[in-house]
């Protein structure tokens, strides 16, 4: 039997008592003899190479082809009727925006919308599929296997089965870099270490450094280029950027 | 992923109600309320099981079928996908 991640546990939990289903429960990750047979997400790529369907569909693509060999990269939720309904709405959602950037996680997800047939979206194609029955029951979601042991898909996948916004997640995920203006500050004196004089060769070291840091053009020349690298690296505004750069400015010319 | 096996239930929440699972035996599971019946199939369709059977869940009705739910055991085999799990309830 495939290895179950402690992602796909993580992803299982945070659908199951996080994102607002009260009748979830967990209904699949590792294959089944029956999954061993027919190959697909269930499996590990170790488990379809021993019976031989190593070119699955599940084994092909970039994002999975012999990546993280033993582990289970689909998980199963099942789910009450109106919350299956709920849910597929949130996914939906995802699916039907291109430029969300859970997207690249997921290879597809089946589920319901209370009405018809299941239904497979797809998420790398961008195509609506059929799905077979018991797919209005449960939710089968298909991980790339490239990020089976990535927290950060994990924390996607519950995410969406959240309701989450897209920019409410991209925010969650991508904080202001609170920390970087005292990283400057604590990195600034090992940016000089070893400067002792104030000639130029070392005023134009510190300088593109500096520049380097920041991710400014490392062109050796202190200008509205490096303050606004400042400003952005350290996530601050530019009055404060220039109060920053002309303190720097002076450390570096040993003006006091 | 096998073939689902369609039919009708007797017996417990999904009494005369339609499915199709992949497992000839299976679970439903009203975790809000805490609890759980075994469905195995008989003819065209599944009964709802009224013996104890304690390999998955603790027994508490023989007679309705009611089981407790115990959701870290159901856990481990959901993980091991070994029996479908309908969720009922709300």
């Amino acid at each position: 039997m495939g290895s179950v991640s402690q992602q796909a546990r993580d992803i299982a939990g945070g659908i199951i008592h996080n994102c607002g289903y009260k009748s979830a429960v967990l209904s699949g990750v590792a294959g089944d003899p029956a999954h061993l047979e027919r190959g697909g997400y269930h499996c590990s790529v170790l488990e379809l190479r021993a019976h031989g369907n190593q070119n699955d569909y599940s084994n092909t693509k970039t994002a999975d082809h012999d990546q993280n060999v033993a582990y289970a990269s689909a998980i199963d939720i099942s789910l009450s009727s109106s919350e299956m309904v709920k849910a597929f709405g949130r996914v939906h959602a995802v699916w039907l925006d291109r430029t969300d950037p859970r997207r690249v996680f997921i290879n597809a997800i089946n589920g319901w919308d209370g009405s018809g047939d299941a239904t497979r979206l797809n998420f790398d194609a961008g195509t609506s599929e059929y799905a077979s029955p018991d797919h209005k029951w449960h939710n089968h979601m298909e991980i790339h296997r490239k990020y089976i042991l990535d927290a950060r898909a994990a924390r996607a996948v519950v995410s969406i089965y959240s309701g989450e916004s897209k920019t409410a997640w991209y925010a969650r995920e991508n904080p202001p870099r609170k920390v970087d203006y005292m990283t400057f500050e604590v990195t600034l004196p090992a940016l000089q270490e070893g400067d002792n004089d104030d000639d130029f060769p070392n005023t134009y070291r510190r300088i593109t450094r500096i520049q380097k840091l920041v991710g400014a053009t490392v062109d050796g020349d202190w200008g509205v280029h490096t303050t606004a690298a400042i400003a952005s690296w350290c996530k601050v505004d530019k009055s404060k950027a220039t109060v920053m750069t002309e303190n720097l400015w002076r450390e570096i010319f040993g003006l006091s | 992923m096998a073939e689902p096996i369609t039919g009708y239930c007797t017996g417990g929440p999904l009494d005369e109600q339609q499915v199709s699972v992949r497992t000839a035996t299976f679970l439903a599971v009203d975790r809000a309320a805490g609890m759980s019946w075994v469905y195995q199939q008989t003819g065209d369709g599944f009964t709802v099981c009224t013996d104890h059977d304690d390999s998955l869940i603790y027994p508490q009705g023989a007679q309705t079928g009611e089981r407790r739910f115990d959701e870290g055991r159901a856990t481990a085999a959901g993980e091991a996908s070994s029996l479908d799990i309908i969720a009922v309830g709300d």
